[in-house]
């Protein structure tokens, strides 16, 4: 029935083991106990880019590892990386063009009487 | 050498006659069908019920510009009319037409399929639109909206206009069109039948395709964005509106990081449709197929990143300016990569102008001309003059009128055999598109000249000089209305007297053109051989019996 | 990447009720499930991009809104629902593998397991929410924070009541972005009830399990989504 089953469309890809699956959930508790003692270690205006980046990696073991993609097929690869990039490049530019005209809004909050 | 004309793939003995219009019967069988080609049917007659009532929004305010005070009525319900026709066709017509309408019935056709990939989800979708409907007929009863089909803030958060019952009803639309692109891109990739790789699939389905992408990833901005004005507007918020703290600016980035995608989600179908008439009636495959196709797939990756073009005079910072106005001059090149190719697929072709090829050559001249005024309008400086004047309106008629509309009343007319089983009388259908033809460039040349002397967009009353273009642009207005209402009637009266359609009117090449007319139910009973793309030496046309038959090498 | 149309394996099983119509083989309808809800996932990104995107704007032009504002926020709390959650998307994980395994007793507990932290998230953000209403703490107009609450604040912050600004933006993207993210676990709750159901009637099997899958995926995004509220909301200093 297996052999079968590899031949003719039946092949749904492999279970992910439970050793990665308790290994991965593992390592999302210790980085969230991380990025709260972090947070209170007051490191100044370092702090966001430190715990983004410790979400980041946790978001990536949850990709990888929970949702499947290290076994899973390149399309679903490309299409969550292109949700990332392009609301990445929403962000940037919204917020590119916020810190350049913010200097018009002061200027016209100042020059009110 | 033995040679057999293939026959059409009709249904089995038993259920002989019998096609996906007359399976089955009854109301309840076309609300709850899971078949794409009732729920294209179901969206072409909603489609063009919103056509039909924009348009008259639409002849309602050019008529009320006969007179430079406002010949009909007040300036307030004039900006009411100019929102809900610009409301109803984006979002009610244009965006879901060509694909709803036309993709959701040719699609799985041309790839040889028996549905889309989720069934389930395109009935969805066509509810989705429907409840859209109901929401904007809320809109027309409950006071209307003055905002502009755009909801600028913070004129759309203090306005007394139903702007609840229209974000909603966008939302909703908006999700509908979200899980349409969803259907066709995994139909597109997981449902092409053996040997059809990306390279050997119509024109139309690349088009389609990229349309899609840019539905799923565009359209939940705008998702986001109107449930924000929702909120702000019932409670408040304070992220738009500059009285609660909110920034105006930020509304129009968000507005237009969906609103100009959407742009290309209306012209790429037009483009899908497009291939398919230029190859079909020059019988010869599209010039420059390849480049074709990467075009439709830059198109919709570039209108990503152009949105501020819509924002130059907005208060965005001058480098955003000039970055966004650099990239808009990309789009022109795959642009013009495929008005090139289109044209070019003519020449040595053997072209026959039957009445789809009719509304093509329309959409090169149309499209052009949308496409260069386009130009002008990227250009910030330029811009700076010409925003917000008849100049944008003109443009943005060319190719979403000039260009869009037609092409969907070209592949309309191209595939209504098909759909149908029925052929409409040809000469009234090309006296139609005459009209449209004519009546569509009276009515939107001279805008372009008027905006470029600075006739404001949006205005319901204006200065005496421009009286003369005024009428002239109103007159050109009945002219269209007087075409698409040939049109329509020509093709209802087909279904009540014409004559039966042969298997294949045109000698078109792809799978479609290989059921029956109309299709059996599961469109096809085997499917059918994967030939070489756009391939039309094996059609021979049938003097008899009006039909260009496959001859198959035995 | 061409469809699979196997006749070969039509020969020898036949179409199964499982398997639609419109599918030749079931990795044909497993393969176009999965790219399905990602494109879905796809959207939902987007979707919540817009939010993300107004936070970063305000927190960029306001930070002293976010400094003072954030004392309301109770870090212990936001600390202990990212771990049910977390935990949440390590029981559905697991579900997903005992549904590919055939192990249905499994794949019910920990479906049940999913619900549960579910359940317990919403809980904990039921309190919270409900002593903010308490405090007057509302959004955007309905902002009217009590006296106690802005002396705990300026308490905290160590400046004067009088000189703290008018936080009620940063309430309006606090729950927007709660709030929506609210609304998503109770789609999420639904689905899971719905898999739970049919895995108790026994519908799944090695070769048809993509509502699992499905709805697995989209409980990750869920999680995935928290992931970055958390130190968003809970995490400023």
């Amino acid at each position: 029935m297996h052999h079968d089953d590899e031949q003719s469309g039946y092949d749904l890809g492999h279970p992910m083991p439970m050793k990665i699956l308790i290994g991965v959930f593992a390592t999302l508790l210790f980085f969230t106990w991380l990025t709260v003692w972090v947070a209170d270690q007051h490191l100044g205006s370092i702090d966001l880019s430190i715990s983004m980046l410790i979400a980041t990696v946790k978001a990536t073991l949850v990709a990888v590892f929970f949702m499947h993609l290290i076994h899973d097929k390149g399309v679903n690869r490309i299409a969550f990386l292109s949700a990332v990039i392009f609301a990445g490049l929403f962000l940037a530019v919204v917020l590119g063009d916020g810190v350049e005209y913010q200097q018009t809004i002061i200027d016209f909050s100042n020059s009110k009487p | 050498m033995e040679t057999t004309i293939t026959a059409p793939q009709e249904a089995p003995q038993e259920g002989s006659g019998k096609n996906y219009l007359n399976q089955t019967k009854g109301i309840l069988s076309w609300m709850f069908t899971l078949d794409h080609k009732r729920i294209g049917v179901m969206y072409l007659v909603g489609v063009m019920i919103s056509l039909l009532l924009g348009g008259m929004f639409a002849l309602l305010v050019r008529l009320n510009l006969w007179s430079p005070e406002g010949l009909l009525f007040s300036n307030q319900t004039y900006n009411e009319f100019f929102t809900l026709h610009g409301a109803v066709m984006v979002f009610l017509f244009v965006i879901p037409g060509i694909p709803g309408a036309l993709g959701n019935f040719i699609l799985p056709l041309m790839l040889g399929a028996k549905d889309v990939a989720f069934p389930r989800i395109n009935l969805m979708s066509f509810w989705l639109w429907a409840i859209g409907l109901v929401f904007f007929m809320a809109v027309l009863m409950t006071g209307r909206i003055d905002t502009g089909w755009t909801f600028y803030t913070p004129y759309s958060v203090t306005s007394q206009g139903s702007v609840l019952w229209a974000t909603m009803g966008a939302f909703i639309l908006g999700f509908s069109s979200i899980f349409t692109g969803l259907n066709f891109i995994v139909t597109v990739h997981r449902m092409r039948p053996k040997g059809m790789g990306w390279f050997n699939m119509p024109l139309f389905v690349w088009a389609i395709y990229a349309t899609a992408i840019i539905q799923v990833m565009s359209t939940p901005v705008l998702g986001i964005t109107l449930l924000l004005l929702f909120v702000e507007r019932a409670a408040g918020l304070g992220i738009f509106d500059p009285a609660l703290g909110g920034d105006p600016v930020m509304f129009e980035h968000f507005f237009w990081f969906y609103s100009h995608p959407a742009v290309y989600i209306m012209i790429l179908p037009a483009m899908a449709v497009q291939s398919e008439l230029m190859a079909t009636f020059s019988r010869k495959k599209v010039f420059g197929y390849t480049l074709v196709a990467y075009s439709s797939i830059a198109i919709a990756a570039f209108g990503f990143l152009v949105w501020g073009h819509h924002m130059f005079v907005s208060g965005q910072s001058q480098w955003a300016g000039i970055v966004f106005s650099t990239l808009t001059f990309s789009i022109s090149i795959p642009s013009a990569i495929k008005v090139f190719n289109w044209l070019s697929t003519m020449y040595k072709g053997s072209v026959h102008l039957d009445t789809p090829m009719y509304y093509a050559l329309a959409f090169l001249w149309m499209f052009t001309i949308g496409g260069l005024t386009g130009m002008f309008l990227g250009t910030m400086g330029a811009d700076i003059h010409l925003h917000d004047t008849y100049f944008v309106v003109a443009h943005f008629h060319y190719v979403m009128v000039g260009s869009i509309m037609f092409a969907f009343f070209g592949g309309l007319h191209y595939w209504w055999p098909k759909m149908f089983g029925v052929m409409y009388n040809e000469l009234a259908g090309k006296v139609a598109a005459g009209f449209m033809f004519v009546g569509f460039n009276v009515t939107f040349f001279p805008q372009f000249v008027m905006g470029t002397r600075g006739m404001p967009r949006r205005y319901a009353t204006y200065l005496p000089e421009f009286q003369t273009m005024h009428q002239v642009s109103t007159v050109g207005a009945f002219i269209l209305g007087t075409g698409v209402a040939i049109a329509v009637i020509t093709l209802i009266y087909s279904l009540i007297n014409g004559r039966k359609a042969p298997q294949n009117p045109w000698g078109g090449s792809t799978m479609e053109w290989e059921t029956a007319t109309p299709p059996i139910t599961t469109n096809f009973i085997t499917t059918p051989k994967v030939k070489p793309i756009y391939d039309h030496s094996p059609l021979v046309y049938n003097e008899a019996t009006g039909n260009w038959d496959r001859i198959e090498e035995a | 990447m061409e469809a699979s149309a196997n006749q070969h394996s039509e020969e020898h099983h036949d179409h199964p009720e499982w398997l639609a119509h419109h599918f030749e083989t079931p990795q044909q309808q497993f393969e176009a499930g999965k790219f399905g809800i990602w494109i879905f996932l796809v959207t939902e990104v987007l979707f919540f991009s817009g939010l993300f995107c107004a936070y970063a704007y305000y927190r960029t032009h306001h930070p002293d809104l976010f400094q003072y504002a954030h004392h309301f926020l109770s870090t212990k709390m936001g600390a202990i629902n990212t771990v049910v959650l977390i935990s949440s998307s390590f029981t559905m994980a697991t579900a997903v593998r005992m549904a590919q395994l055939e192990n249905r007793k499994w794949l019910i507990i920990n479906l049940a397991l999913t619900f549960v932290g579910a359940v317990g998230f919403l809980v904990i953000k039921g309190f919270e929410y409900a002593h903010k209403f308490h405090e007057g703490l509302y959004w955007g107009k309905a902002y009217n924070p009590s006296d106690e609450a802005l002396e705990t604040i300026a308490h905290a912050a160590n400046v004067p009541v009088d000189q703290l600004p008018d936080m009620h933006q940063f309430f309006s993207i606090y729950y927007c972005m709660t709030g929506l993210h609210g609304i998503h676990v109770v789609i999420g709750m639904a689905a899971i009830l719905w898999v739970l159901v049919r895995a108790v009637k026994g519908e799944f099997n090695r070769h048809y399990f993509t509502a699992v899958d499905a709805t697995g995926l989209y409980w990750h995004l869920v999680d995935l989504i928290w992931i970055f509220l958390f130190p968003l909301m809970y995490l400023i200093r």
